[in-house]
């Protein structure tokens, strides 16, 4: 289920089915009829919400800016859960500023990385990297990835080639290394990577 | 980004190589992308002395800057060759779904030469290109290859591919055959389907998903959002009967530049079939193979025949090309037609060209048996305008005697009678028998057949012309002419002139009347020069842009171009500075055409189209319209800078345009290392 999905807005949609043709799964059908101006039109229509990634390139595309990206349940929890982290951490370094200095990247270090979603932190107007110091090459991003942008050998640094890349942040939610971030600066690993697990 | 992806693709069919080329950034600030990019790359790789049909000939896929971009109607893609039909540069424009393929893989344009040693299709993704085998759907018809292609392609959860194909037409080397996408919609004309087949490619596969983008999007967004509202509100209940074009009777005699909303109002109630009680009126529209009038020879009551309510009767929905906003096309259920053997379901609704070419200009009034060549020749992916002269000219030939009973093995190719059409139709295909002779045109027919059957023989520079006689329009008449792939109506015309608005936005397109004599448009002069040189210089802007000639005569107000260009681009120039890139596009292909040791005079079209005597008609709108074609030609010609009595650009003109560089310059000056 991905975490967000497109809402088309039939009565800005006038059916050029950029939408349809620009999304890399095919999760559009022409399938919406509705009888305009006396005339049967058929418009694209959002089914195949399985293939959806919550990529949001229809609701960049769409010329007339019909498409809405809206959160899932599953979207909506995972932000939910973000939010309340968040809230957490900015209460503990409230409470010990001083202490919070040494101590917070280890304790950063030590939280796991699970319901890391990251719909409001992610900014796809900027390019997405990979740190070469943080990947692992565990290869999970690159399987993750819906339109192949990211290569590389087993255990050794991946690259996302920028050209190919939709910036639909997949492997951003997935990557448990924090290896991966689109906004101009190196982050601040999510754990430790010396003990980090890796899951495959 | 710019629009333009700045790479293409170079694909040598022969070693069954791919490469990938990086272009800098001033050559599609010279050339756009597109018709002007293609024009280039064959320029420079083409040689002089180089078989339209053989291994050196290159054909380019091209796409315009503004495709995907989010400007609207801006979906079309193009095929650039040396034309086996004209002899000079091959240029044809298409729709439907297969634009945004090219670029979304990341490319402007496919240019593929050599020849294949056995049929392949090149398959192009996120990763590179890759040329596969295609001997499972070599002899498939075009919308079966298509499926084929795109099924065999396609996983379930990734992106859909597009795909464009030939069909047995090209397969069998007309030179009349197309290359078609999406169930048939078709870059039809010059033959560059029968140049894809001599290099054994069955079609080309693009499945991938780059991201495309202009560098202001908002604004781009901005500006469709506006053109959308504007078109769509530009509006007519389809109940209105095409009876409300009888006001169009006047039109001959009357030159007028309304707002081109009313373009916009007519393609998207009927599309263009709707054109055919427009040209009842106004004349228009040839009949009996340009020879005949509506008055003697195909009345309104015949019209009405084949008028586009019958093919309304049978649409299932409107059909609508990637990016576009207000829809010309439809899809028609012709399950239940005559003639209707084959139990094909859906197809296209036929365009005006094909309409009255299988009706009007054969003197037939079978609609069915129209409807049927269209979808027959849609799956053969052949030019309908050009085979339909070839059909025609047969008629015409058989009606005088020039072919018997034992030419055509035992048909009666006798005006208007559709069974004989239908199965000519055929046999021209499947180049079979007498079929064989017309599959490569009427001009090469004629050729083969000697005597007088040059009279019959309709075409200008090789190229049948569509079904929008010149006679009335002088301006038309001319663009036949000069454009250097020729006969083409998407050229531009007196009408489409009065409709563009150019003179508003371009500081040297002379303004036309809202109403005024037309008369004037027979007289040779600079006047009537500057507006045929502004339809074919902002025509290829368009090109290069990857716009829809219908957006086109909308108007430079609701449909502009210029200024998606500058948010695409960043640019910043003025509509003149585009009209001149414009001009160096159309002077490039001029060169190609010398090159090629094609000269313009041989773009001069038939008697029939622009009334020469014998040909002048007596009765009807046409009666006595005649074109001083050639002093027209010559009169464009030196206000482009070309020589008037040649139609050679001159030096000066080319240094002025920067040509010389562009065409002669080593390679590495326009490649990104």
């Amino acid at each position: 289920m991905p975490n967000q999905i497109p809402v088309i807005d039939y009565e800005k949609c006038y059916g050029c089915k950029t939408c349809l043709y620009d999304c890399p799964t095919n999760a559009f059908v022409l399938d919406h009829k509705v009888t305009r101006r006396g005339m049967l039109r058929i418009f694209p229509t959002f089914t195949r919400i399985d293939w959806c990634i919550g990529c949001g390139v229809c609701e960049k595309d769409c010329p007339c800016e019909a498409i809405t990206m809206v959160l899932t349940e599953e979207g909506k929890a995972k932000k939910a859960a973000q939010e309340a982290k968040a809230k957490e951490k900015a209460a503990a370094a409230a409470a010990a500023p001083a202490a919070a200095e040494g101590a917070a990247p280890a304790a950063a270090a030590a939280a796991p990385a699970e319901g890391k979603y990251a719909h409001d932190e992610f900014n796809a107007d900027e390019p997405i990297r990979i740190d070469p110091n943080l990947c692992k090459g565990c290869t999970a991003c690159a399987r993750q990835c819906p339109v192949e942008a990211i290569s590389g050998e087993v255990k050794k640094p991946h690259v996302i080639d920028e050209d190919t890349c939709i910036r639909c942040g997949a492997c951003y939610d997935t990557c448990k290394f924090g290896a991966i971030y689109n906004d101009g600066s190196i982050p601040v690993p999510a754990y430790d990577p010396a003990i980090a697990v890796l899951k495959v | 980004m710019k629009g333009y992806t700045g790479k293409i693709l170079e694909v040598d069919l022969t070693n069954r190589v791919c490469k990938e080329t990086k272009l800098k950034d001033e050559l599609y600030e010279q050339l756009l992308s597109g018709a002007g990019l293609g024009a280039w790359y064959c320029y420079r790789h083409i040689p002089a002395d180089a078989d339209p049909m053989g291994p050196e000939n290159v054909i380019c896929l091209t796409t315009g800057i503004l495709t995907c971009t989010g400007a609207v109607i801006t979906g079309r893609w193009m095929a650039i060759s040396l034309s086996p039909a004209t002899g000079g540069i091959g240029e044809s424009n298409a729709g439907g779904n297969f634009a945004p393929g090219i670029k979304q893989c990341g490319y402007d344009m496919i240019a593929i030469s050599g020849k294949a040693d056995s049929p392949v299709y090149l398959y192009c993704d996120n990763k590179g290109a890759e040329i596969r085998d295609a001997s499972h759907v070599w002899g498939k018809d075009a919308t079966e290859a298509e499926d084929m292609l795109i099924e065999e392609n396609y996983k379930p959860g990734k992106k859909r591919p597009v795909a464009a194909v030939i069909g047995p037409g090209g397969e069998r080397l007309s030179w009349m055959a197309g290359i078609c996408c999406d169930h048939g919609r078709i870059a039809a004309r010059q033959g560059l389907g029968g140049v894809m087949g001599s290099k054994n490619l069955k079609g080309v596969v693009c499945a991938g998903t780059k991201k495309v983008s202009g560098m202001d999007t908002a604004e781009i967004k901005k500006l469709s959002q506006m053109t959308a509202r504007r078109l769509n509100a530009a509006f007519m209940p389809p109940e209105i009967p095409t009876g409300v074009l009888h006001v169009t009777k006047i039109l001959p005699e009357l030159t007028m530049s309304p707002d081109g909303l009313l373009t916009a109002v007519l393609m998207g109630t009927w599309g263009t079939s709707g054109a055919a009680a427009f040209v009842g009126q106004t004349g228009e529209g040839p009949i009996k193979n340009w020879g005949g009038t509506q008055k003697e020879h195909f009345s309104v009551r015949a019209i009405n025949k084949i008028d586009v309510p019958h093919m309304l009767r049978l649409q299932t929905n409107r059909y609508f090309c990637y990016s576009c906003v207000y829809g010309c096309g439809g899809e028609l259920d012709i399950s239940q037609i005559n003639h209707n053997n084959e139990g094909w379901k859906i197809m296209h609704k036929p365009e005006y060209e094909s309409q009255w070419q299988f009706t009007a200009n054969m003197l037939s009034t079978d609609n069915d048996a129209m409807l049927w060549c269209n979808e027959y020749l849609n799956r053969m992916a052949m030019d309908t305008i050009s085979v339909g002269g070839a059909v025609a000219m047969a008629i015409e030939c058989y009606e005088n005697g020039i072919l018997t009973k034992e030419d055509t093995g035992g048909l009666e190719l006798t005006w208007g009678n559709s069974d004989a059409i239908i199965e000519f139709t055929k046999m021209i295909a499947e180049r079979r028998g007498l079929g064989d002779i017309f599959a490569d045109g009427t001009r090469k027919a004629a050729r083969i057949l000697g005597g007088d059957a040059w009279m019959y023989a309709v075409q200008g520079g090789g190229m049948e012309p569509p079904m929008h006689d010149s006679r009335l329009d002088p301006q038309q008449a001319t663009l036949y002419a000069i454009d250097p792939t020729p006969s083409r109506h998407t050229s531009g015309g007196s009408l489409y002139y009065g409709c563009m608005h150019l003179w508003k936005k371009v500081s040297w397109a002379p303004a036309a009347a809202l109403f005024g004599g037309k008369e004037g448009e027979w007289t040779p002069s600079r006047e009537e020069a500057l507006k045929v040189i502004a339809c074919a210089c902002y025509k290829r802007v368009i090109d290069g842009a990857g716009g829809c000639y219908f957006g086109m005569i909308t108007g430079v107000g609701n449909y502009p171009v210029f200024e998606w260009l500058n948010a695409a681009t960043g640019w910043g120039l003025t509509p003149d500075e585009y009209m001149e890139i414009g001009k160096r596009i159309f002077a490039l292909r001029q060169m190609f055409n010398i090159k090629h040791g094609k000269l313009p005079w041989d773009n001069r079209p038939h008697g029939r189209m622009v009334g020469d005597a014998p040909f002048t008609h007596k009765v009807g709108k046409t009666a006595n319209k005649t074109v001083p074609v050639e002093t027209m030609m010559m009169e464009t010609w030196d206000a482009l800078g070309y020589d008037r009595e040649t139609g050679i650009p001159k030096d000066e003109t080319l240094e002025a345009l920067g040509l010389p560089y562009l065409m002669n310059a080593p390679e590495e000056e326009f490649v990104n290392a």
